[in-house]
Formats: structure tokens, C-alpha cells, sequence
């Protein structure tokens, strides 16, 4: 079966990631450069504020907020250390109390608390995150420098997390033999394959393990 | 090190807003030692008149003695090095945190005891991993310094001033062009930003 052919932005089969995080990604920054083909103007550099979600509960519902608008995503498996993520569920805020109570909260596998309003601004959804001791609301500031390595996307960012700055990069392709030759390339087959939950967690202290470097 | 007399200091952190303060010190100071530090802080949500930190075995406190014209004067005391006995645990560290003393099984704790059977297993204490680089400077009749300071793997850069005359300290900032409108942030508070136990940000630029 020939290969999806992947277009950066474009929806397609679910995808495959390698993604670390550390302070140090120069030489695999510098590589993914020279590799990459040309990609579009558009993701050349592109910056974004975002709010993670956190759940000291889980680890496989990634929830996150971008110009107003909550996108959960879940582990679906991991082959050769190899993340694969679904889209969960996609909403707008202001948000009905329904969507919270049947989709967001399961996905933080929390107690679902009590709602009193038919539907929630932004604000009122992070102020109820607030409340609830097992939850935490990152921010999450993002400037991603995209290019395209062996079919596979990949990207090198600057990402300050509740002001702090790591240094990340990412491989994803639906493709398994493409990202794992693209990160032979980037010298990286031995960093340890770090997504932004895991990423956020260790920086907040709710994971005591070291970044990638 | 502990001194006798309190210092008033004056810390920013940030990145891109601090490094402008860190050229000027750079062009300006006298450079001194360079220090490479392992430090671990122990926070908790209600703490922030107390800054505990452990480094080399040994943990200090330093007491926040006042705040004054956007200064604050800090006072260090020298806890000890571990094994610590239990009374200074009970007596010392946890009246610090702010935090219910669990109950004390050994007479004497080992650092690693100390933070995984009383710190690490306690949800309201946080603690904050942090690999610094120390570029210390005498400027204007101050001790001065830059830092590279990873908190938990994140990076944060931080310029601080200290005196024991806060005049000395408002000139040395003047001549930095560090503004009064510049917020003076102490270490916890900067930590608990990073770990997000103090939700001060300005939430409105999502909305």
C-alpha cells in the first residue's frame, strides 16, 4: 500500500510522534534545517499562547486551549516508543455545562462537579480547574519552527512553560520507518521520546524525572 | 552564608525582560566567581514569608524580615547539614513550610528519608529541583549577580542586587535602569510561578 503523503495542517490517518524536550536540541535543530525540504511560508515560524490542562489522574488525555477553543486528544498506543494520539473531542468556549459534564471532566477522570450554570465562559472554566486540587492550568507559550524531514513533520520550538523556557522537537508522520530514520538523522535515536504532558508535568514537579538534557 | 545583618534585596526573573539588566551589569560590574549549584526548594501554597532551600546536605531558611519601598530584607538562618534530628524537623522546617508536622518515626533523618518519607509523600509541600550557574559581580557598592537558573529543567535567567543599605541598592538599581515599575521577585515566588502554585498571571490576553 503506498504511503499517506503528509501535507503540514492537513487532516490525515492518525499519526505517529516522537517528541522531546531539554534545553539542548541545537546539532538536531541545525540537521532538521539542512534535511527538510521546503515547506510552506506559513509554517515557517508561527507563535501561540496556549492553556494546558493538567490531571494528576492521567496520563492519556491531553487537553489544551488555543484562541478559545479546547482540543483533547487521547493515547491511543505506543510502538517502538512511538506515541500514536487520537482527537477526543473539539469545543468552544463559552462552553455547555453538558459537554463538561459528559466529555471534559471524564477526560480529566475526575469527580465531576456540580454545574449551576448552563454554560461556562473561559474564565469560569479556569476558575473552576482552579478549585479542584487535582487539576492545574498551565501556560504554555510556543514558537514552532516547522520543516519536513524524510516525509515526516517535524519541528523545533521554543516553548516557555509558565514562563520558563525548554527547548523541544518533534518527528510525526503516520509512517513508523520514517520517523525512526529521521531521528537516525537528527541524532537522536537515544533521547528519550517526551510528550508535552509528560513535558509539563516534570517542570511543575508532579513528575520527578529530568528533562531530556 | 549566613551574615550578621540582613541584606535588603532587590531579584528580578525572567528571560528577555531580565537580559537587558544583565547587559547592563555585564558592562558595568566589577565580574567575579563563577558557581555552579544544586539546589532543592521546598514550597508549599501558604509559605511565602520563608525560603528553604537544601543545598549540599545543608538546609537554610531565610525569614523574610521586612518589605520595604519595593525591597525586601531577608534573614538566613543555618538549619544544619543531615541527618537532622527530628526536633529540628518538627521545631524548625515544618513551622517554616506552614504545614502539620507528620508524625516523626526516627530520631534522626537522612536527606533521603527527610524528602521521601516526609516531603514527597506530602501534597501541599512542593519542591522545585534547580541547577544554577552564578555569575557574581561587585557593581555600586553591592553584591551583585546574574543567574541561569533551570527550575525543574525550565530555564529562567535572574539578576539580583543585595545590601545591607537599601540606598546603595536603589542606585545600583538606577544605574541599571531597572525602573520602579519592575517587579522585586524572591525566589519562591518565582518558583511557585513556574509550578503554577500561584495563579498572578495575566489570564486576559486568552479571553
Amino acid at each position: 500500500m503506498a504511503k499517506e503523503e503528509l501535507e503540514i495542517g492537513a487532516i490525515s490517518k492518525p499519526r505517529f510522534e516522537f517528541r522531546s524536550f531539554g534545553q539542548d536540541f541545537e546539532v538536531a535543530a541545525y540537521l532538521m534545517s539542512r534535511y527538510s525540504v521546503p515547506v510552506p511560508e506559513k509554517v515557517w515560524e508561527r507563535e501561540s499562547e496556549e492553556i494546558y490542562i493538567l490531571s494528576k489522574t492521567n496520563d492519556v488525555n491531553n487537553t489544551k486551549i488555543r484562541d478559545g477553543k479546547m482540543d483533547i486528544k487521547t493515547f491511543v498506543t505506543s510502538v517502538d516508543g512511538l506515541e500514536q494520539w487520537n482527537p477526543l473531542m473539539k469545543g468552544e468556549f463559552p462552553i455547555s455545562a453538558e459537554v463538561l459534564k459528559n466529555d471534559v471532566y471524564p477526560a480529566f477522570m475526575v469527580e465531576i462537579p456540580n454545574f449551576d450554570k448552563a454554560e461556562y465562559t473561559l474564565e469560569e472554566f479556569l476558575a473552576m480547574i482552579d478549585e479542584n486540587p487535582d487539576l492545574q492550568a498551565v501556560r504554555v507559550r510556543k514558537e514552532r519552527y516547522g520543516y519536513m524531514v524524510n516525509d515526516t513533520i517535524c519541528e523545533f520550538a521554543d516553548v516557555l512553560i509558565n514562563g520558563a523556557h525548554v527547548v523541544s522537537i518533534n518527528s510525526e508522520s503516520t509512517e513508523l520507518d520514517d520517523i525512526k530514520k529521521t531521528m537516525k538523522d537528527l541524532k537522536v535515536e537515544d533521547v528519550e521520546n517526551i510528550n508535552y504532558l509528560q513535558a509539563i508535568k516534570r517542570v511543575i514537579g508532579w513528575i520527578n524525572k529530568p528533562l531530556a538534557n | 552564608m549566613t551574615h550578621t545583618t540582613p541584606r535588603y534585596e532587590f531579584r528580578v526573573f525572567g528571560l528577555d525582560s531580565v537580559n537587558v539588566f544583565i547587559e547592563a551589569l555585564k558592562l558595568q560590574g566589577t565580574a567575579g566567581r563563577v558557581r555552579n549549584i544544586a539546589e532543592i526548594y521546598l514550597m508549599a501554597v501558604g509559605n511565602s514569608d520563608y525560603n528553604i532551600k537544601i543545598r549540599n546536605k545543608a538546609l537554610d531558611i531565610k525569614t523574610l524580615v521586612r518589605q520595604e519601598n519595593g525591597l525586601e530584607q531577608w534573614n538566613p538562618t543555618e538549619v544544619g547539614v543531615f541527618p537532622l534530628a527530628k526536633e529540628k524537623i518538627k521545631n524548625e522546617i515544618f513551622p517554616a513550610l506552614g504545614v502539620e508536622c507528620p508524625a516523626l518515626d526516627r530520631d534522626v533523618y537522612t536527606l533521603k528519608e527527610f524528602m521521601q518519607e516526609l516531603i514527597l509523600v506530602d501534597p501541599d509541600i512542593k519542591v522545585a529541583l534547580t541547577e544554577k550557574v552564578r555569575y557574581a559581580y561587585d557593581f555600586a557598592d553591592c553584591i551583585c549577580e546574574y543567574a541561569e537558573v533551570q527550575v525543574n529543567g525550565a530555564l529562567l535567567h535572574t539578576l539580583a542586587i543585595e545590601s545591607e543599605n537599601p540606598d546603595l541598592v536603589y542606585n545600583a538599581m538606577a544605574k541599571l535602569n531597572i525602573g520602579i515599575e519592575v517587579e522585586n521577585v524572591n525566589y519562591p515566588k518565582a518558583l511557585k510561578r513556574v509550578l503554577g502554585l500561584k495563579i498572578d498571571y495575566d489570564i486576559n490576553k486568552f479571553f
